[in-house]
């Protein structure tokens, strides 16, 4: 992110300017701190208590700090097979989204063609239609065509919404290739493929990791399309977590599987935002 | 309509010092130009003028009173960017009338205002058009219209033709020089080119590295540069290193590289050594009322137009000298020439 | 440059991204709109025709449509509103700036039914906000803030996941605008609401107008944070069409909803260009 205004620029007034240093700073930090993280710690709380030593109103801690309900969710809940689904689903659709967008990438990067904003939009479609509007329906058609309940019909439907992440990094980092490294690349001899080999896919790679890690996250925490079409021959961690919120809210038991499903998401994007050195949501929301 | 003082102003970035005790006087109606390299502290001094960058230290002040501790919305300055900064989202007219807005003059006013401004500077039928419609030299008419429509008490200029080509830029910094003088305001103008500096400025402040070199009229600072930087800056110049062998009331003689000079310069007597500079186009085919004769081989021609750069040699030292039109030397040959007495400065 | 050549291998290479997304997503609302005029069903045998519009008119339908669009603009337009200071905020520089530009990209990465969950659980009748403003005597009782009849529950929830993305957009489209006509703008006069005013919002506005788009038809056409902490009723759109479908096996109306749900999202983002279009002619 630019750093905004010019070294050294004026404070509009010396009201305005106690807000650079001093307290409004401060007061604002603890305010966000406290919305953003006291959620979350509540949610670590409640993962931790104690069966034995309840912790209701007007307790402010649990009394007590057990690892029991991890276990319980293990042991007794689906929890592990929809891991297994989760991850696998995850890593399928982000395999068939690379392939899938690359070519598209390829193309969008390397000419100038009339229809590319058309299909930049096309390519954000998945995301901007409503998500259960899409998952209710498309079981309709998955259900006439066979594809209801499957494996198949899951990873098909996980890939349409994945997609938009791939193929916009992707496209993304294509056209971010100086034209002049490309026509340097040809004038000294290289043919289309050895350009694709040696040069375009190695500058691309951290987009490509991006679109990976986005991707796989999207797929992991995606709810509506797996709860219409997979459920209940296939669990996800999301559609656990959502029987866990239902209408028998057991807070010990969703604050775990929630746990189990935010922490990999933090890890891996924080990661992926590290290593793009580039903040993409906002640079690509700033050419709106 | 104000003086401006600028008084021991100081500035630091970051431990390197951008503006270093800079005093200047400017007069009521003046029109000073800041001439300097990048990096010079010219566009800080002038921001600073204007209240968007805070000072370390000194006093500006206009008219008298002190302006450290006034915002820039409350000064009376106005400020003709290098980008132009128009509006993107205002027509013409919205952007020249954007100060008078902020005044809250009267919309009558406003309205007359803005077309007389607007004919000053002759953008008479645009005043519906967006910026985006417009061309470059357009786009700085407008910005000039905006700033002088509020009547400030200080004209501040950052580069503003730097982004136009040539011919345009030797058409508008004339016509901004006649705007000023008609009406009178106190400008000051920052640039790195010095033709244009030399062309518009009542005085010209030469910096470098946060320092004035020198401050004089143009015909001054060009015929009579204090310092090396400002010789080399403004123009060209050789400059050689020269022992002063003798100082009398009509002026010194001078021990260079080039051979025994006569200056009509008088240093400070106790001085042993000084830099001494002279313009190349001084520097004529020798004639016998000449004091100075030197001999030179030709290196080098390059025809320019309008005059001829000629590189010479003289016993190993190189020196330039320029011809109006073109030249008959070839390279090889040997050339006599001489300098004034009056065209030899002696540098500080 | 595109040589004639090309066409043709542009065309193959993007042919697979564009036809798989524009093939599911035309299924759909083929699907969509067959089923509302009754030219398809697994179950019944249905007429071709409106029946199913003229079913799923009922005040049932209007009252999800009002109240999804209520919360939706008061998720929308809340998280502006809070999301604009903090942009602006974070223009200049201060002490512990990256840390507050940290700690506001969390919920970003917070997947929305955990997201729902969290505060779910910090604003429940016995949660921790309850809690605290009982014992600062703020409040005499509890409040019912989740599966209220108005939807507060849910608002919060939007709010919280949706204001660090608008004010990531906020930051990157004010961020574009040049610093110098801001000081363009200060030295002609304009102190900081001026500033504001006739610089700073004209020409965010575009950005935020995207911003508040996506997020009201999100929250319009929400499932999951409804049905997790929404009120019994009226239900969300959403949830309505899925109860229609998949209870009542009313796949006909249920397509009507899903209808209702796509072209209100269109007519509300241009209602909302139209809008953004208007405050900046009225703001400069």
């Amino acid at each position: 992110m630019t750093g905004g205004l010019p070294l050294g620029t004026r404070s509009p007034a010396p009201v305005l300017r106690a807000v650079r240093l001093g307290v409004v700073p401060l007061a604002v930090i603890v305010v966000a701190g406290i919305a953003v993280g006291v959620p979350i710690l509540m949610a670590i709380a409640w993962s931790l208590v104690d069966p034995d030593h309840p912790w209701s109103y007007p307790d402010m801690f649990p009394p007590s700090v057990s690892l029991y309900q991890w276990e319980y969710v293990f042991r007794v809940t689906g929890i592990v097979p929809a891991i297994a689904t989760s991850y696998v689903l995850a890593t399928a659709a982000t395999i068939l989204s690379f392939l899938i967008a690359l070519p598209m990438a390829y193309a969008m990067g390397r000419w100038a063609f009339r229809g590319k904003e058309l299909i930049r939009i096309l390519m954000l479609l998945p995301l901007v239609m409503p998500g259960m509007v899409v998952a209710l329906f498309l079981s309709r058609v998955f259900a006439a065509f066979g594809l209801a309940q499957t494996f198949h019909g899951l990873v098909l439907a996980h890939t349409l919404l994945g997609l938009p992440f791939m193929a916009r990094l992707l496209s993304t980092s294509f056209e971010a290739i100086p034209r002049e490294v490309s026509d340097a690349a040809s004038n000294l001899g290289a043919s289309e493929f050895a350009k694709l080999r040696t040069i375009y896919l190695p500058m691309v790679r951290p987009g490509i990791f991006a679109g990976a890690i986005l991707t796989f996250i999207a797929s992991l925490e995606e709810f509506s399309l797996t709860y219409v079409i997979g459920t209940p021959d296939y669990q996800t961690i999301p559609t656990i977590l959502f029987g866990f919120l239902g209408q028998r809210l057991v807070r010990t038991q969703a604050s775990v599987v929630s746990l189990i499903l935010l922490v990999p998401s933090l890890v891996l994007l924080f990661a992926a935002d590290r290593m793009l050195k580039r903040d993409y949501v906002s640079t690509g929301f700033s050419k709106l | 309509m104000a003086d401006l003082d600028l008084v021991e102003l100081y500035k630091q970035y970051g431990g390197q010092t951008v503006v270093d005790h800079l005093t200047l006087h400017v007069s009521d109606g003046e029109f000073v130009t800041l001439l300097g390299p990048s990096g010079c502290g010219k566009t800080t001094t002038l921001r600073a003028i204007a209240g968007l960058v805070e000072i370390d230290g000194g006093e500006i002040r206009f008219g008298g009173r002190l302006m450290n501790d006034v915002p820039p919305h409350k000064r009376s300055t106005a400020m003709v960017f290098q980008s132009y900064a128009l509006f993107p989202h205002m027509t013409v007219a919205e952007n020249i009338s954007f100060g008078l807005r902020m005044r809250h003059v009267s919309d009558r006013d406003r309205r007359d205002r803005v077309a007389d401004a607007m004919a000053m500077v002759g953008l008479e039928g645009l005043a519906e058009r967006k910026p985006g419609q417009l061309s470059g030299g357009q786009q700085q008419r407008v910005a000039l219209a905006r700033a002088i429509v509020t009547r400030p008490d200080v004209l501040l200029f950052d580069e503003p033709l730097s982004n136009l080509d040539a011919k345009l830029r030797e058409r508008l910094r004339i016509e901004i020089r006649e705007l000023q003088r008609r009406l009178g305001i106190t400008s000051i103008y920052v640039t790195h080119d010095q033709a244009e500096a030399l062309v518009i400025s009542d005085r010209i402040v030469v910096m470098n590295q946060g320092r004035i070199e020198q401050i004089g009229d143009p015909l001054m600072v060009y015929k009579q540069p204090a310092t090396s930087f400002t010789a080399e800056f403004i123009g060209q110049a050789n400059v050689l290193e020269a022992t002063i062998s003798s100082v009398s009331s009509d002026g010194c003689q001078l021990d260079t590289a080039i051979g025994r000079l006569v200056s009509s310069a008088r240093p400070d007597p106790e001085r042993r050594t000084a830099l001494v500079s002279w313009r190349p186009e001084d520097m004529i085919p020798f004639t016998p009322d000449l004091p100075n004769r030197i001999e030179a081989r030709v290196t080098r021609t390059i025809f320019m137009g309008n005059l001829t750069d000629v590189a010479l040699d003289v016993n190993g030292t190189a020196i330039r000298v320029e011809r109006p039109g073109s030249v008959d030397w070839q390279v090889g040959d040997t050339v006599a020439l001489g300098l004034a007495a009056d065209r030899i400065q002696v540098l500080r | 440059m595109t040589r004639k050549g090309h066409r043709l291998e542009i065309a193959l290479l993007v042919l697979p991204a564009v036809g798989f997304v524009a093939l599911f997503l035309a299924a759909v609302l083929v699907m969509t709109v067959m089923q509302s005029v009754g030219l398809f069903s697994f179950t019944q045998e249905t007429q071709v025709g409106l029946q199913s519009w003229i079913d799923a008119a009922t005040g049932q339908t209007w009252d999800s449509f009002s109240y999804s669009a209520k919360i939706a603009a008061t998720s929308a337009f809340g998280s502006l509103l809070l999301a604009y200071p903090l942009a602006l905020f974070l223009r200049r520089s201060f002490v512990g700036r990256p840390l507050l530009n940290a700690i506001i990209r969390v919920p970003l990465f917070v997947p929305a039914l955990v997201a729902a969950f969290l505060i779910l659980n910090v604003m429940s009748f016995h949660g921790i906000v309850n809690e605290v403003l009982v014992r600062l005597g703020v409040i005499g009782e509890p409040l019912r803030l989740t599966h209220d009849d108005w939807g507060l529950g849910v608002v919060f929830i939007q709010i919280w996941k949706n204001l660090p993305f608008l004010a990531l957009i906020l930051t990157a489209v004010l961020a574009n605008i040049p610093a110098d006509l801001e000081a363009a703008a200060r030295n002609l006069g304009a102190g900081p609401f001026a500033v504001f005013r006739h610089v700073l919002l004209p020409l965010s506005i575009p950005g935020a107008q995207t911003g508040v788009t996506l997020v009201f038809i999100g929250v319009l056409g929400d499932f999951a944070i409804n049905a997790i902490a929404g009120p019994l009723y009226p239900p969300s759109l959403s949830i309505r069409m899925y109860l229609l479908g998949r209870n009542f096996g009313e796949w006909g109306q249920a397509a009507v909803v899903a209808i209702v749900i796509m072209v209100s999202s269109l007519l509300f983002a241009w209602l909302f260009s139209i809008l953004g279009r208007l405050t900046v002619r009225v703001v400069r």
